[in-house]
């Protein structure tokens, strides 16, 4: 068995880094299942999620690729970070595609169509699907709001991890 | 923590947050590019930055779009109070953001457009 001085200083620095990722993990679960929006959401949410975990799994790797493994294949960190790029983009059409199917539902749901036409209902009062229609609202604006906040931090991770690399290529 | 985030309108702030830094990268660059008159990667790399940070600015005012609806339909669920007021205020504050984003990025993407011109000409 080894002992703890003769462990190299990468080691070392790459349990580090993972018990780090780890506690971010478990973090950020914790802090999404506080937040009383995420039940309010459509069930679309739920494959958006899954592409956080790919999305969080991809980053990690290739962070530590660059900063522990020291890996300067600029080929294949780029087709990592294109990977990143497209999955922010699927999350955004995920967050539309929902957005637009709950819409629709709605407007089946409650005979009026269009957001327009729910929020003339809530207003006018005129109608007994009235918490109805502020459920199937609060439903698709979760939705949308979810799936653009992690298209945003997706390509603000991109565009990080795309000047580190844009290093390299100078270099 | 979210009810903080959402009700003392944290968004308009990240948004000029993001109006700053294009405004810092344009001033950057138009002093590279029309003064030093100095083409290399890092003008390119800031040049693209102007775009990128734009388009960030527009997702955010998206954002705030959705976030400003989703408060009055909240406040009008948990009271049941349909008061056009707060509905309009929710729609107002929704629509602010958004107009803001859009204006980020119209002007970063002009600005971007005129100074990618400009940085081709002083390419060697």
């Amino acid at each position: 068995m080894k002992e703890t001085s003769q462990i190299k200083p990468k080691q070392w620095v790459a349990t580090v880094f993972w018990l780090a990722a780890l506690f971010i993990f478990v973090m950020l679960t914790k802090g999404i299942s506080t937040i009383h929006f995420i039940s309010e959401a459509s069930l679309l949410i739920w494959p958006i999620f899954a592409l956080v975990l790919v999305i969080l799994v991809l980053s990690i790797s290739i962070v530590y690729s660059i900063y522990i493994k020291k890996d300067n294949d600029v080929r294949k960190l780029q087709e990592g970070l294109t990977l990143l790029l497209v999955l922010g983009g699927v999350s955004l059409f995920l967050g539309t595609f929902g957005y637009v199917a709950e819409i629709f539902t709605a407007a089946i749901e409650t005979n009026y169509s269009g957001i327009f036409g729910i929020i003339t209902m809530i207003v006018d009062k005129s109608d007994q699907m009235f918490s109805i229609g502020i459920t199937q609202i609060l439903k698709f604006n979760a939705l949308a709001m979810v799936s653009i906040w992690i298209s945003i931090l997706t390509s603000l991770i991109w565009f990080i991890l795309r000047n580190k690399i844009k290093t390299f290529e100078q270099v | 923590m979210n009810e903080f985030f959402f009700q003392n309108n944290v968004i308009i702030w990240l948004l000029l947050m993001v109006a700053a830094v294009i405004l810092i990268m344009i001033i950057k660059t138009v002093v590279a590019l029309f003064i030093k008159n100095r083409a290399d990667t890092v003008v390119e790399n800031d040049l693209n930055s102007i775009l990128f940070w734009g388009t960030i600015g527009a997702g955010l005012g998206i954002f705030g779009h959705f976030a400003g609806i989703f408060i009055a339909m909240r406040s009008i669920l948990s009271k049941m109070d349909v008061s056009p007021a707060i509905v309009s205020q929710g729609y107002l504050m929704s629509f602010s953001h958004i107009i803001l984003g859009l204006l980020i990025l119209l002007i970063a993407a002009i600005c971007w457009f005129i100074l990618r011109w400009k940085y081709k000409r002083v390419l060697p």
